[in-house]
């Protein structure tokens, strides 16, 4: 075959290609939007609206891209690593902690909320604030609580168990399970429900990941206490089959489907059966978390907006989230959310969706939740210990692996240590 | 293999046996088929019920609504461009070691490491570079990361083609000073041609199912194989539509199938002497 | 007319767009990853300097280790089962007759869908309650089938079945297409001399087919040692990481945690030297082909 193109001309023109190419200038083009596309449609759209409505009084330009809830790891970890592969984002508040080097400080921006009459809320701060700064603007929160079928209690003359002792007996008296109904269902595959739901329940019984001072603490006797109750709870036949190999979703979607009668979750159940004519909403009944030995202690789940601090978007970026959180734009995002997320800021509580008493426990419920590493600071060390699912990896060593109690919780305090160590050594918050 | 004589029971119940488990190899692609015609609701509460209920069309609709119809234009755009950029490297480079070219072939066995390193292994470094380069969420980028995968391969199976039937066919073109445009119809054409379109139709597969790259390079410009995941993710499942996207997608693989064994088909028959 | 062809020590320009695509999409994202892994990369965070502490990292994660065995049983075993299958099936296409190229059309159907397509119609299949299997078991048995992705040998052989179902067709077809190398002149003097189709199976068809089965065996031992999606989409590594594989093992650490990308890779780094033997091996049988196909 005879020659096409000299080589070195072939390369001089891939190489000036390659540089036409990176000389676009940094800060012009869209705004692009990387948002969390939750299980509340509206939500989403009214985020977007939002956002457009900014762009067109602005003359500017936003893009969306939307991330489902499997993927926003890996959108997570492109965002912080890849400059402008997106310049705002919605991040789970962990993650933000953890990647706090490489995000804008945006402590201006809530002081500037603070002034217009809108605190953060003491957990919004708490999940959100590391090293004096605020490496997210706080967005709204996801209340876990107990989630049960009105309907079933009701005839069962059940009401919700106030503390866990009485979770067992409650869901034994619901499970029927040769017409495949069960009385709680909660996933043991490490799903973000089950990370919830394990570390309150360590809390609730008197044990802790890390104690007031950071230090790792997991290995102790209550810690044992609470692994004793979840392997007990989950071995009492009152889950359904499968559960080791839930996903995040799965308890929702087997408490639609009629299989469960309880669960741990967000408000999210409520927001889907309203929209689908599977169940009444009456039928659903949303609880507080039971208290334990050491009274009731749930856990918070905060989405912040951030943006990177070398962005050369800044600017825009800035004007765009101010826009965002005004009042009136905020109240219009909760609203669309139908009580489904929590908001971070006071003054909110009076929305009229929250005289609806389902959705005022999940307001309720945010007096009794702490952030990631409590009783300890918020810390990089202890997100990654929560995103590692390490708890719900415990549990299920003894679950499935033959791990006795002992092993399984050395074996998770080992790990701990292990991120603790290596978080120390990289200087992160 | 020249067709075997059999005695009558043998070849009838080989026949039997082959549409048999060729029938249950794709009976879940068939099932799907049919399920897709199921009303969606029905479908929401019972996706294991596969013959209930009037058929309707209306999953297609949804999945088109969803977006179904450009994550196929998308995969379909990506497939076709990993396919062309695997033929435009693969066949100079084939071509070159058929002539002895002892740099070549050092590069063909270079392409080898492409299997060593898995694709998620790169993603994220590609990413970098293409956010640097601003060729993130282009499908163009995308085919030709999907190109990489293939290319070994087609190297391979090429060395095989245009070997040395086609470098002593190219040396009697050159002496009859034959032009490039004759030398590829008489001669490039008829020896590798249906290799071409075997690794065309490979290159294409491969490219339409790239999974790792797309997940960090598309955003807006979803392809199926992360557009459809969208489709079971959150509370409520939307079966319906999947089920309506393996119909679909159905129709393609089967033309591509039909290619596939019809260029099988040529090959034995070239290599009988037929 | 015979044309002495003369080694060509000349090397044609037409191999640059080759040898870009390698660079642009393997080689330089590849050093750039073996960079992270030999420097303390953490994500949103400049290079670091030289460490090793990443490779320990790796090899104390306990998910790593159990990864490791996974991914090595899955490949053996999947590769094993689909070359068997495979081979067998070319053979029966070979002595079917016509129906051969009409039922090849719909055997290449699950190969061809796209990857995602595939796995998701498995979770269909085999979703609990009330999929596709649990519907058919129910309407015979009366009762519930069990959760097979809830158990981790059911979800482990779940994957095993997706991949043979997957894959086999394609070698199906390879194996079918290379059985045409056997000599026709061979396989005439075996049958007048009055041996079976068996014997000529074993010997004859076998040794010639034996390059191309150990090739494909090789690429097809890489490609599911690395496999990320099918785990990704059916099982998501559980129940409780009993599926998980060195690639999605990796994935979780380098994203989700958010974290240690350089440990990641070095997850990944350290299975080379199971993944090196197999891609050698290809480097042999394609030089000794193309040293056969030029003397």
């Amino acid at each position: 075959m005879p020659r096409i193109i000299h080589p070195s001309k072939a390369i001089a023109l891939a190489c000036a290609t390659l540089f036409c190419a990176a000389c676009k200038s940094p800060s012009a083009g869209p705004i692009r939007v990387q948002y969390l596309e939750i299980w509340a449609p509206a939500l989403n759209e009214e985020f977007k609206s939002i956002a457009r409505s900014w762009a067109r009084d602005t003359h500017d330009s936003v893009e969306f891209i939307a991330v489902t809830l499997n993927d926003l790891p890996k959108r997570v970890a492109a965002f912080v690593d890849v400059p402008g592969a997106a310049n705002l984002a919605v991040f789970p508040a962990v993650d933000a902690v953890i990647h706090a080097s490489a995000l804008a400080d945006e402590s201006a921006i809530v002081s500037t909320l603070a002034t217009s009459g809108h605190t953060p809320l003491p957990n919004a701060e708490a999940m959100n604030k590391t090293q004096g700064m605020w490496p997210g603007v706080p967005l709204y929160a996801w209340s876990h609580l107990f989630v049960w079928r009105a309907n079933l209690l009701r005839k069962k003359s059940l009401s919700p168990p106030t503390r866990f002792e009485g979770l067992l007996p409650v869901a034994r008296i619901l499970t029927d399970s040769s017409n495949g109904l069960y009385g709680f269902g909660l996933g043991t595959n490490g799903d973000d429900d089950e990370k919830m739901f394990v570390q309150s329940v360590l809390w609730s019984f008197g044990g802790a990941v890390f104690d007031s001072a950071g230090k790792v603490v997991l290995d102790s006797p209550r810690t044992r206490d609470a692994l004793k109750y979840l392997v007990s709870l989950y071995r009492s036949g009152v889950m359904p089959p499968g559960i080791a190999g839930w996903d995040g979703a799965s308890n929702n979607r087997a408490f639609i489907a009629g299989t469960i009668a309880g669960t741990a979750n967000s408000p999210t159940i409520l927001y889907a059966l309203r929209h689908q004519d599977t169940l009444a909403a009456s039928d659903v009944m949303h609880a507080m978390y039971p208290e334990g030995p050491a009274g009731r202690h749930t856990f918070a789940t905060g989405f912040s907006l951030v943006s990177r601090r070398d962005d050369p978007k800044r600017d825009r970026v800035r004007e765009l989230i101010l826009f965002m959180m005004r009042p009136d734009n905020y109240a219009r995002l909760l609203r669309a959310g139908e009580g489904s997320v929590n908001p971070q800021y006071s003054g909110y509580d009076t929305l009229s969706m929250w005289t609806n008493p389902q959705l005022r426990v999940a307001l309720e419920s945010q007096n009794f939740e702490h952030h990631v590493g409590w009783p300890g600071p918020v810390s990089a060390a202890a997100a990654e210990v929560f995103q590692r699912h390490i708890l719900p990896d415990m549990v299920a060593r003894v679950l499935n692996d033959g791990f006795t109690e002992d092993a399984a919780v050395r074996e998770a305090s080992r790990r701990v240590q292990e991120v603790v160590d290596r978080n120390a050594s990289a200087q992160r918050p | 293999m020249s067709r075997p004589q059999h005695h009558f029971p043998t070849s009838v119940i080989l026949r039997i046996a082959i549409w048999l488990i060729a029938g249950v190899w794709c009976a879940p692609i068939l099932l799907a088929a049919v399920a897709a015609l199921r009303a969606p609701k029905r479908l929401a509460m019972n996706p294991g019920d596969i013959l209930g209920g009037e058929p309707t069309f209306e999953s297609f609709i949804a999945l088109q609504r969803s977006g179904g119809g450009d994550w196929l234009r998308n995969s379909l755009i990506v497939s076709a461009i990993a396919a062309i950029v695997t033929l435009l490297c693969s066949l100079p480079l084939a071509a070159d070691i058929s002539r002895k070219s002892p740099i070549s072939r050092r590069l063909s066995d270079l392409l080898m490491l492409t299997y060593v390193v898995p694709t998620s292994f790169l993603s994220f470094p590609v990413l970098y570079l293409a956010v640097i380069l601003s060729l993130r969420d282009s499908l163009v980028v995308l085919g030709i990361l999907s190109a990489a995968t293939s290319l070994p391969l087609a190297v391979m199976v090429l060395q095989a083609q245009a070997g040395t039937a086609a470098g002593q066919l190219m040396d009697i073109a050159a002496l009859e000073r034959l032009s490039l445009a004759q030398r590829t119809w008489h001669v490039i054409i008829p020896t590798v041609g249906h290799s071409v379109l075997a690794i065309a139709a490979i290159a294409f597969v491969l490219a339409w199912s790239e999974y790792a790259y797309s997940l960090l390079l598309l955003s807006s410009r979803l392809t199926l194989s992360i557009g459809l995941p969208h489709l079971l993710s959150g509370d409520v499942w939307r079966w319906s539509e999947l089920l309506a996207a393996v119909a679909i997608v159905g129709l393609p693989a089967l033309f591509l199938a039909d290619v596939v064994t019809r260029l099988v088909n040529l090959l034995r028959l070239r290599q009988a002497g037929v | 007319m015979i044309v002495q062809r003369r080694a060509r020590a000349t090397w044609s320009a037409t191999s640059i767009p080759a040898i870009l695509l390698f660079l642009l999409t393997v080689a330089v994202p590849a050093s750039v990853a073996v960079l992270y892994a030999f420097t303390g990369k953490r994500l949103g965070e400049p290079v670091a300097g030289f460490t090793l502490t990443n490779f320990s990292s790796a090899l104390r994660e306990p998910l790593f280790t159990a990864a490791l065995r996974t991914s090595l049983r899955f490949a053996v075993v999947c590769v094993v089962t689909k070359l068997a299958i495979g081979y067998g099936l070319a053979g029966i296409l070979t002595h079917a007759g016509r129906s051969a190229t009409a039922a090849l059309r719909l055997l290449l159907l699950p190969w061809l869908i796209p990857g995602s397509a595939a796995c998701l119609l498995w979770v269909w299949l085999l979703y609990q309650p009330s999929g596709v299997l649990d519907h058919l078991v129910r309407s015979v048995l009366g009762h519930p089938s069990r959760d097979i992705l809830g158990s981790a040998d059911g979800a482990f052989w779940s994957l095993v079945a997706f991949n043979v179902w997957r894959e086999t067709p394609f070698w199906a077809l390879v194996f079918f297409a290379s059985r045409k190398l056997v000599p026709p002149q061979l396989q005439e003097e075996l049958r007048l001399a009055g041996t079976s189709t068996w014997f000529a199976e074993r010997t004859l068809v076998a040794a010639y087919s034996a390059p191309t089965v150990l090739v494909c065996s090789a690429i097809s031992f890489v490609w599911t040692f690395g496999e990320f999606q099918s785990i990704e989409l059916i099982t998501r590594g559980g129940p409780s990481n009993h599926t998980q594989t060195v690639a999605s093992v990796a994935m979780d650490i380098g994203y989700a945690a958010g974290i240690d990308l350089g440990t990641a890779i070095c997850m990944m780094l350290l299975t080379l030297p199971i993944i090196l033997p197999a891609v050698l091996l290809l480097f042999v049988i394609a030089k000794r082909r193309r040293a056969a196909l030029i003397t």
